[in-house]
C-alpha cells in the first residue's frame, strides 16, 4: 500500500475524524468520490506537463513540519495563518461551528479537487457579508520533508454587494507536496480582488482555484510564481449571471521544474467580460506550460472576452508549451485568444548597453518590464510583492 | 584630440559599407555629417556606438587616446559616448525613470561619482526634462512606448542632457521632426554644448544647422568622407545637391 493510499484508508475509514460530523461527511462523500476516479497522468489527461499520479504517488505521509520559521507577512489586512493545512485561528476555521452551506458544494471534475476535498482536515472560511468591505492577507505556510502531503482548504464566501481584497500567499519549506484548493464564491455586485502568491524553493505546488461569480459581481486576480519546484494550477472562473466581469492575469518565471497551468473561463450568461493575460519566463531547463480555454454557453450573447499567453524562452534548454483555446455556442460574442513565444529583444538590450546599462542588467530591466505590465495592472501592495518577487528570481538567473 | 578614426572599414553581412574612414574631432567641437542616403552615415554612428551588426575589418579609433573598437558598448557609454538613436527603441514595461536611474549611476560610476539620491535624481530629471520641453508625464511611462515621433526625439536629446556625453553622435536626428519640435530638440542640443563636450550631427538638411551651427560639415559619400568643408558647406549642399561633389567621384 503506497502513502497515499494509506492517508485515504486513515480518511475513508474515519480513522483521523474531524469531530465535525457534516464536515467528515463531504469528505466521505469526496472519497467515495475519488474512488471512481482515476489517478490521471500525462497520458492520460490532455495538455498537462505535471504528472499528478507520479507527484502523488511519491506521497508517504501527511506533513507535520513545524511552520513557525517563515517571517510575518508584511501586507495590510487580517492575517489568517494557516500552517500544513491547519487554521491557526478558530475564528476563521470551518471546524467552528455552525456548518457552512457553501461548503462541498465544488463538484468540479478537476481530480486535484476531489482529493483536495476528501483529504483536507480542516479549512479556512472567510465571510464577507452584505455590503461589508474587508481586507484579508491569507499566510498559507507548509513544511515537510521529501513525500509529505500537506492539504490545505480555503472556502471565500462574499455576499451581494460586498467587497474584499485578499492576498493569498504561499510559501514552503522542504520538498513538500501541497496540495491546496480555494472556493470563492462572488455574490450579485460584489466586488474581489485576488493576488496569489507562490514563494516555495523547492516544494511541489498543486493548486486549484475556482471563482463563482453572480450577476454584476466583478473580480480582478493576479497570480506570481517564481518557485524553484514544480507546480500545477487550475484556475476556473464561472460567469454565471449576467454584467459579471473578471480579469485574472499571471506572471511566472520558470526554473528547472514545470509550470503548468490551465485555465477556464466559463461564460455562462450574456453580457459578460472576461480578459487574461499570462506572462510566462523560462530559462535554466525549466518549462512553462499553459492550456487556457474560454467557453461561451449558447445564449450567452454579447460575451466580450479575451485571452493572450505572452512568453520569453531563455537559452537553449528552457520550454513553453501554449495553448489558448476558444469554445463558443453562441453567435453574438467579440472573443479573442493569443500567444506569443519569443526571446529578449536584442534591438532593446542594445539600445540600453549604449545608455551605459551592462548587458545583463539590460537583459533583466526587459524581463522586469515583460512582467510589469500584469503587475502594473493589478497595482497594491500583493503586486508590489510579486513584482519584488520576480525581480529577486531574475537576479538568480 | 576627443576622437581620431583613421582609415575606419565595417561591413555589414559581408558588404563593406564604411571603406576608410578619416575623422578628428576636438572637445568644443560641432561636426556635421551629410551624405545622399546609403552612404554610410548611420553606420559610422553604430560602429562608434559598438553595435554588433557592425564589423569592422580595418582601422583604429582613438577615443580620449583609448582604442574604442576594444571597449564593450557599455563602456563606451559609461566613458561618455552617447548615441542619439534615429529610431529609438519601445522597450515594453521598462519606465524611463528605472532606465534612466540605472544609466545615470553608471555613468557617475564611471566619473567616481556616488549614485544620485531619488530626490536628487527627480530634481535632475525635472531640469532636464524642461530643456527639451518634454512632458514630465513621459519619464514614469515606459521607455519610447507610445510616444510620437517628436516625443522620441525629444527623449533622445533628454537622455543626452541627463547623461551629460563628452561626445554625442547624433543619427537623424530631424528626421519626422516638425518645425517646432526641430526648433526645440536642436536649441536643446545647442544649451547643452560646452568647451569640453563634442558632437557630431548626421542630418540630411541644413535646417538643422540653423540651430546647431557646425564648425565642421563632411560629406560622406560611399564609406568614405569626400570633402570637408566650414558651415558655408551645408548652405551650398542644400542650394546644389551632392552632384558637382559625386561627379568628381565618378
Amino acid at each position: 500500500m503506497n502513502g497515499l493510499q494509506k492517508i485515504f484508508k486513515q480518511t475513508a475509514l474515519g480513522e483521523r475524524p474531524t469531530g465535525v460530523e457534516w464536515f467528515d461527511a463531504v469528505r466521505h462523500r469526496a472519497v467515495l468520490t475519488w474512488g471512481e476516479m482515476e489517478l490521471p497522468d500525462t497520458k492520460t489527461e490532455d495538455y498537462r506537463r505535471f504528472n499528478l499520479r507520479a507527484a502523488m504517488e511519491s506521497v508517504a505521509c501527511r506533513a507535520e513540519g513545524d511552520c513557525s520559521m517563515f517571517e510575518p507577512l508584511d501586507l495590510e489586512g487580517e492575517v489568517v495563518r494557516c500552517d500544513n493545512g491547519r487554521v491557526a485561528d478558530a475564528e476563521y476555521s470551518i471546524l467552528t461551528p455552525p456548518p457552512i452551506a457553501e461548503y462541498g458544494s465544488l463538484t468540479s471534475a478537476i481530480a486535484s479537487a476531489v482529493l483536495n476535498t476528501a483529504l483536507a482536515e480542516d479549512a479556512v472560511v472567510v465571510r464577507v457579508a452584505r455590503g461589508e468591505s474587508r481586507k484579508v492577507v491569507l499566510d498559507s505556510r507548509f513544511k515537510g520533508t521529501k513525500g509529505a502531503l500537506a492539504v490545505s482548504r480555503v472556502l471565500v464566501v462574499v455576499e451581494e454587494g460586498a467587497s474584499l481584497e485578499l492576498s493569498d500567499v504561499c510559501r514552503t519549506e522542504g520538498e513538500v507536496v501541497a496540495l491546496r484548493c480555494r472556493e470563492v464564491i462572488v455574490g450579485r455586485d460584489a466586488n474581489v480582488k485576488i493576488a496569489d502568491v507562490v514563494e516555495n524553493p523547492e516544494g511541489t505546488v498543486i493548486d486549484h482555484r475556482y471563482t463563482s461569480q453572480a450577476e454584476g459581481s466583478s473580480t480582478r486576480a493576479l497570480f506570481g510564481d517564481v518557485s524553484r519546484g514544480a507546480s500545477r494550477v487550475d484556475v476556473v472562473t464561472l460567469l454565471n449571471g449576467p454584467h459579471a466581469e473578471a480579469v485574472c492575469d499571471g506572471v511566472y518565471v520558470a526554473t528547472h521544474g514545470v509550470r503548468d497551468i490551465r485555465l477556464d473561463v466559463q461564460h455562462l450568461a450574456g453580457e459578460c467580460q472576461s480578459s487574461e493575460l499570462i506572462k510566462g519566463i523560462a530559462a535554466e531547463g525549466g518549462r512553462g506550460s499553459f492550456a487556457g480555454r474560454i467557453y461561451v454557453a449558447p445564449d450567452s450573447q454579447k460575451t466580450d472576452a479575451s485571452l493572450l499567453n505572452r512568453n520569453i524562452v531563455l537559452g537553449t534548454d528552457a520550454k513553453i508549451y501554449t495553448k489558448p483555446t476558444l469554445e463558443i455556442y453562441a453567435d453574438d460574442v467579440k472573443c479573442s485568444h493569443g500567444a506569443t513565444v519569443g526571446q529578449l529583444d536584442p534591438e532593446a538590450v542594445y539600445y540600453m548597453r549604449q545608455r551605459g546599462l551592462s548587458q545583463q542588467a539590460a537583459e533583466r530591466l526587459q524581463l522586469l518590464g515583460f512582467a510589469a505590465e500584469v503587475v502594473e495592472r493589478f497595482g497594491g501592495q500583493a503586486a508590489e510583492r510579486i513584482a519584488a518577487a520576480v525581480e529577486h528570481k531574475l537576479q538568480t538567473l | 584630440m576627443l576622437l581620431e578614426v583613421k582609415n575606419l572599414h565595417a561591413n555589414v553581412a559581408g558588404k563593406e559599407v564604411l571603406r576608410g574612414i578619416n575623422f578628428e574631432v576636438r572637445p568644443g567641437e560641432v561636426h556635421a555629417i551629410m551624405g545622399p542616403n546609403g552612404s554610410g552615415k548611420s553606420t559610422f554612428a553604430s560602429v562608434l556606438a559598438g553595435n554588433p551588426k557592425f564589423e569592422v575589418t580595418a582601422g583604429e579609433v582613438l577615443y580620449d587616446g583609448v582604442d574604442l573598437l576594444s571597449l564593450p558598448i557599455e563602456e563606451r557609454a559609461r566613458q561618455g559616448l552617447f548615441l542619439g538613436f534615429q529610431y529609438p527603441v519601445e522597450i515594453p514595461g521598462v519606465s524611463m525613470a528605472s532606465f534612466m536611474k540605472a544609466a545615470v549611476a553608471e555613468r557617475r560610476k564611471a566619473l567616481g561619482l556616488e549614485p544620485l539620491s531619488s530626490a536628487e535624481f527627480l530634481k535632475l530629471v525635472r531640469e532636464k526634462s524642461k530643456i527639451v520641453e518634454l512632458d514630465g508625464k513621459l519619464v514614469s511611462r515606459s521607455v519610447n512606448e507610445g510616444f510620437s515621433g517628436g516625443e522620441k526625439k525629444k527623449n533622445e536629446i533628454f537622455q543626452m542632457a541627463m547623461l551629460e556625453p563628452r561626445l554625442a553622435v547624433l543619427d537623424e536626428t530631424d528626421s519626422g521632426l516638425d518645425i517646432d519640435a526641430l526648433r526645440i530638440v536642436a536649441t536643446g542640443v545647442q544649451r547643452l554644448r560646452t568647451p569640453q563636450n563634442a558632437t557630431v550631427v548626421i542630418t540630411h538638411y541644413q535646417r538643422l544647422l540653423d540651430y546647431i551651427i557646425p564648425d565642421f560639415v563632411h560629406v560622406l559619400y560611399k564609406g568614405q568622407i569626400i570633402y570637408s568643408g566650414d558651415k558655408t558647406l551645408a548652405l551650398k549642399l542644400e542650394r546644389e545637391g551632392y552632384d558637382w561633389l559625386i561627379g568628381s567621384q565618378q
